[in-house]
């Protein structure tokens, strides 16, 4: 599965709804993310 | 996390690395999973002032024997992956709307698909199929290319 994942923001609400599923899926995959 | 993953599929080597990785993720999170084709609707075409002829019912049929053989791929290497899917041919759709429509039919919270379809440019960044869904989805989609 996924071994790093980029999330992108620029701080927008939007952005937060991508932070929030790329740190699920980073959490359930166990894969580190910058 | 993701409950219920749609896999789109036309059956093409890049849409394959979207099955590949709907598989895998389904399997990391023990998640369903519905592969969807979809069949575009029969459309008449003109050259100058004739009609070419391809009756409804040939295109029905040439339609339903592609999905068939899409979706059988998808079930095999399901199988192959110990991954239950279930399929879906959308029919007389455009693709987007077709993959929209079932992931909102089926409750699916994510959509997973090739950035380019069968008749893609590849020299675009996405297709356009994946630039509809992208827009329309009100769920994550997640692009393979």
């Amino acid at each position: 599965m996924y071994k790093h994942l980029l999330i992108a923001t620029d701080g927008a609400p939007a952005s937060d709804g991508a932070v929030a599923h790329g740190l699920a899926l980073a959490k359930r995959t166990a894969a580190p993310v910058s | 996390m993701y409950k219920h993953i749609l896999i789109a599929t036309d059956g093409s080597e890049l849409a394959g690395k979207a099955v590949a990785a709907g598989f895998a993720l389904a399997r990391e999170l023990k998640a369903n999973v519905t592969a969807v084709t979809v069949t575009e609707p029969w459309t008449a075409v003109i050259v100058g002032d004739a009609p070419l002829a391809f009756p409804v019912d040939e295109y029905e049929k040439s339609a339903n024997e592609t999905a068939s053989h899409v979706l059988a791929g998808v079930t095999k290497l399901a199988r192959k992956a110990d991954i239950t899917c279930a399929t879906i041919h959308a029919k007389d759709q455009y693709p987007a709307d077709g993959i929209l429509d079932t992931a909102k039919k089926n409750n699916c919270d994510l959509i997973v698909m090739a950035s380019h379809g069968r008749r893609g440019l590849g020299r675009l960044i996405l297709g356009s199929e994946a630039v509809n869904v992208l827009t329309h989805s009100s769920i994550p989609v997640l692009i393979c290319r």
